[in-house]
């Protein structure tokens, strides 16, 4: 079980050599866990089980824009070389498919059952550090609510973390503006740093200490420490994008009926790429499952998006019947409502969004136009601003006063 | 108790004598400066049902109640009686009634008025009282008075042809009936029946508006009040429009 | 700032294991109104039915293997909790598969779910329930619980609107409620001739203003929307004065300016929302409405916690 409250270890670093990691990695099969860890597929880097060293997306990295992602060969070896990919860790802790609950009629009578849960042990290797944030985030939601859900609650006790620093950033990443990176700081059992020819390891709970005394590890040089520092440097001169997020919760909540939202709507096509993507969403829906006979029905939860049209169904209509309020929802929940509810922010700054996304649209651009042009501006300047969609152009509507009376006529 | 015997409104082949009266007690005093009649509620003690009469007294300078006619209260006979108004003096002014001002100033819609815009209002004010079944105004009529209830229940009926007539709307204590005299051309929208037995001040509609013509102050304030008890109106009435009850309703 | 939410609810679902349901049984079905009607479930664990306890607006997910859950508001007494009675119209596909199925129909049960109304303020205060159509149900429960301790508060009075006199819910039992202490009045949109359908208006219910002459039935009694009944309605202490409110979010919203225009102090109206309700227990997300979870911050809240959010449209 990872110890979310210890800080890393930075002093007495460790280091293993490269070729020694496929030792780590036995080590962890050898303890019953499932290895899982980045590899290429389908030209992509995702989270898949591994078993060796050579599984893994070695001398490979990732060029990311608004809406494109693409492979390259590197000109070394690396083994963690990239950033983040399609996959996030959400989908072994908050499985895409689970069954919750199953009914089974029994003499006219229905009889409900837990189903057995029985998942491997997870050990995940190569977790950076906005996924670590983004656990956290989810830990939350799951683990610390009313409710606890049990699915999520037995992976996650049963988890082994070994993050990575990252020595590189995307130009989709702004992990720096939410707080999650680029340096791993807690939250994981072993965290390494990748140099040129190994690997700067840091214990962050007893279970990595435990793990790093049978490694076949050394002291790290001063030589060694300057570079893996140097390396983490890197990551955070090469990000690029920023946030602002002062304030954040009242600019989005306070302007609900900006005209930004229309004109995001005309460019977002409610795919659910984003919602798929994203290490944090965690909606989902339950549905029945019959066999044949009817008399055996299993309730399977799935991953929903809060893009898709019947997400807000409710008998008679659909709430959020147009795209724009539905990504004003996805944004306003992602970067404002969550603080309420869970407090903190929902982005952890990975960037996967504005990555898959097929059009483009940057989070963090849409943000800057609301918080740039406010409503009030909007106001004053109408028929001069910029923005050229019609509802700025007619006269946007406001948010609401509160206490207000009876509409007007 | 009266020299007068009546019908029993349930059953006309029975006639109320004296003794079958049971007093009420005094609704209100009628307090038109120029009049002295005084209704009072009686109830006939043949039926199972209530039935609302006004005993009309006046009171003569010796103060002891004359009786002068007991009649089911329309607005005929209000007017009837109204038209013949008497003079009194201060001292002949019955001091339990409350005043024509004390009612209007119980109206809820006329609270923005301040107390001495309000008392230019109250000479031309009459207080009335209709039973149930009683029909104010008839849609499609003239009607010279605009009302508000003070207490009871009023049923505004439309007719549409082919159709029963609509209940459009019951109206309480507060509102206000009868717009149309003073803001338009006098004809009434709906009809107006008495469902519970219902008090108004009634103000008469020509003296209203020549008041307000000459003194825009009180014109004002007046049409103010009048323009926001019509806009929460207008607002329950685009309610009722909505049919809110239509779609499956959450619960 | 919300009603007491289902943490602090007794018992129920477990919440360490939240999926679970209860199985349980229709015990008997009453129809209330065309497309309404009322059914008492019983849990059929009897440690478990003994153990439910329930907060007046809180709700349960019943559940129809093979067709899915649907959130319905508990409408009985708190006080007797079994079996569980929930009024239910028929909309979708697990309402409809119930109103076919109905007396003796086996399914699950899982709850009770949610915030619920303030009853523990009220002492002292004098009470106001506005109602709309269906949104009756929910405030049954309040109306039992007050009742039931009628010398702790002042005036209790509830003002209900439906669209139709024969759909007044629950007419057998205003004769009750009146004679125990809570005053009625009901109004409706239009007053079409009553006895149109199969539901007859009872003797008790003479507070619903039925005439009641020969089959030629009538109604005498209000119309027009129930805001009217609120703006006409004697006050002596709006500042004493709780209103809790459910139906229609058109009809609450009016209600709450209404109330605000008669002198209620914002902290002292309650409400009661719905949005598409799929897990009940804050996990799957679809129940949202702003920042709040209708399914475990509401469903009923506090009106100056949601105020900024109702009338932005599409939230």
């Amino acid at each position: 079980m990872t110890d979310m409250e210890r800080p890393a270890d930075g002093h007495s670093s460790a280091f293993l050599p490269t070729a020694k990691l496929q030792t780590l990695i036995d080590h962890l099969i050898d303890d019953g866990f499932q290895v899982v860890g980045p590899t290429v597929d389908q030209g992509a880097i995702i989270y898949d089980e591994i078993r060796s060293i050579q599984d893994l997306p070695r001398g490979w990295t990732d060029r990311q824009e608004p809406g494109r992602y693409r492979l390259e060969r590197r000109n070394d070896d690396a083994c963690f070389g990239f950033v983040v990919g399609p996959h996030s860790w959400k989908r072994f802790l908050f499985p895409p498919m689970a069954a919750v609950a199953t009914a089974d009629r029994v003499d006219a009578a229905w009889v409900m059952r837990t189903p057995t849960d029985d998942p491997p042990r997870y050990a995940f290797l190569g977790v950076r550090a906005c996924e670590l944030a983004a656990i956290d985030v989810q830990d939350r939601v799951f683990l610390r609510g009313p409710y606890v859900d049990p699915i999520y609650k037995k992976r996650r006790e049963a988890m082994f973390i070994i993050a990575v620093n990252c020595t590189q950033a995307a130009a989709t990443c702004f992990c720096t503006s939410m707080q999650t990176g680029p340096r791993c700081k807690s939250g994981f059992d072993l965290a390494l740093t990748e140099i040129h020819d190994g690997f700067l390891v840091e214990t962050g709970s007893e279970a990595g200490a435990a793990l790093a005394d049978r490694l076949p590890i050394s002291s790290a040089t001063q030589d060694q420490l300057e570079a893996a520092e140097a390396a983490r440097r890197q990551a955070g001169d090469q990000i690029t994008k920023t946030l602002d997020t002062t304030d954040i919760r009242n600019l989005l909540l306070g302007n609900l009926e900006h005209p930004r939202w229309e004109d995001v709507s005309r460019r977002c096509l409610s795919c659910t790429n984003c919602t798929m993507v994203c290490p944090t969403c965690f909606c989902s829906s339950v549905v029945e499952v019959a066999d044949l006979t009817g008399d055996h029905v299993e309730r399977r939860r799935q991953w929903d998006s809060c893009f898709n049209v019947d997400f807000s169904y409710m008998h008679g209509g659909i709430v959020r019947n147009d795209i724009r309020s539905r990504y004003r929802q996805w944004l306003t929940h992602k970067l404002a409502s969550w603080h309420d509810q869970f407090g903190t922010s929902g982005c952890v700054g990975c960037g996967r969004c504005i990555t898959w996304c097929p059009v483009g649209i940057d989070l963090t651009e849409e943000v800057a136009a609301i918080r740039g042009k406010p409503v009030v501006e909007i106001t004053l300047t109408r028929g001069n601003t910029q923005d050229e969609s019609p509802a700025a152009r007619d006269g946007a509507a406001f948010p609401p006063e509160e206490g207000s009376g009876s509409c007007e006529a | 108790m009266t020299k007068h015997d009546l019908d029993c409104p349930e059953n006309a082949d029975r006639r109320i004598g004296p003794g079958l009266l049971e007093s009420c007690g005094p609704r209100t005093g009628h307090i038109n400066a120029n009049t002295v009649f005084q209704p009072e509620v009686l109830r006939c003690l043949n039926c199972a049902s209530r039935h609302t009469f006004f005993r009309f007294q006046k009171l003569s300078s010796e103060k002891t109640p004359e009786v002068v006619r007991i009649a089911e209260m329309t607005v005929t006979a209000s007017e009837a009686i109204l038209s013949r108004p008497a003079k009194v003096t201060d001292d002949q002014h019955t001091t339990e009634a409350p005043t024509a001002f004390e009612l209007l100033r119980t109206i809820r819609l006329l609270d923005e008025l301040p107390n001495r815009l309000l008392a230019k209002l109250a000479p031309m004010a009459s207080v009335e009282c209709a039973a149930a079944k009683v029909v104010l105004f008839k849609e499609g009529a003239l009607c010279d008075r605009v009302f508000f209830v003070i207490d009871g229940i009023v049923a505004l009926d439309m007719y549409v042809p082919q159709r029963d007539p609509t209940r459009i709307l019951t109206v309480g204590g507060g509102e206000l009936l009868a717009w149309s005299a003073v803001l338009s051309d006098q004809r009434m929208t709906a009809t107006a029946t008495v469902l519970d037995d219902a008090r108004f001040i009634a103000l008469a509609a020509q003296p209203l508006r020549q008041l307000c013509d000459a003194d825009h102050e009180i014109g004002f304030a007046f049409m103010r009040c009048m323009a926001s008890a019509l806009s929460r109106r207008l607002l329950a009435t685009r309610l009722q429009l909505l049919d809110l009850f239509a779609e499956p309703q959450p619960i | 700032m919300r009603g007491v939410t289902a943490l602090d609810a007794p018992t129920g679902c477990d919440p360490a294991n939240p999926w679970l349901a209860f199985p349980a049984v229709v015990d008997d079905v009453v129809d209330e109104i065309p497309g309404v009607a009322t059914y008492r479930i019983r849990i059929q664990d009897h440690d478990a039915a003994r153990r439910f306890q329930f907060r007046p607006g809180q709700f349960n997910m019943l559940y129809l293997p093979g067709l899915g859950e649907v959130a319905i508001s508990v409408s009985g007494d708190p006080a007797s909790p079994s079996p569980l009675p929930h009024t239910i119209r028929e909309a979708g596909n697990v309402t409809q598969a119930l109103a076919r199925m109905g007396s003796g129909a086996t399914m699950g049960l899982r709850g009770p779910f949610g915030s619920s109304w303030p009853v523990h303020e009220c002492d002292g205060k004098d009470i106001v329930l506005v109602a709309g159509g269906i949104g009756l149900a929910p405030l049954r429960p309040v109306i039992y619980t007050l009742l039931a301790n009628r010398r702790r508060f002042g005036a209790l009075t509830l003002l209900y609107g439906a669209r139709t006199p024969d759909d007044l819910l629950y007419t057998r039992e205003v004769g009750d409620w009146t004679n125990q202490g809570l005053a009625v009045q009901a109004t409706v949109d239009r007053a079409t001739r009553v006895w149109n359908g199969h539901v007859r208006p009872h003797p008790g219910s003479g507070q619903f203003r039925f005439l009641a002459k020969g089959d030629k039935g009538a109604w005498s009694g209000h119309v027009g929307v129930v805001t009217l009944l609120l703006e006409r309605l004697p006050l002596t202490r709006p500042e004493k004065t709780i209103l809790m409110t459910c139906g229609p979010e058109v009809m609450m919203w009016y209600t709450i300016q209404a109330a605000q225009r008669r002198g209620l102090s914002q902290t002292n109206l309650w409400m009661s929302l719905e949005r598409n309700m799929n897990c009940a227990i804050g996990l799957c997300g679809h129940c949202q409405f702003g920042p709040e979870f209708i399914c475990k911050d509401g469903p009923v809240f506090r009106y100056d916690r949601i105020a900024p959010f109702l009338k932005v449209k599409s939230l």
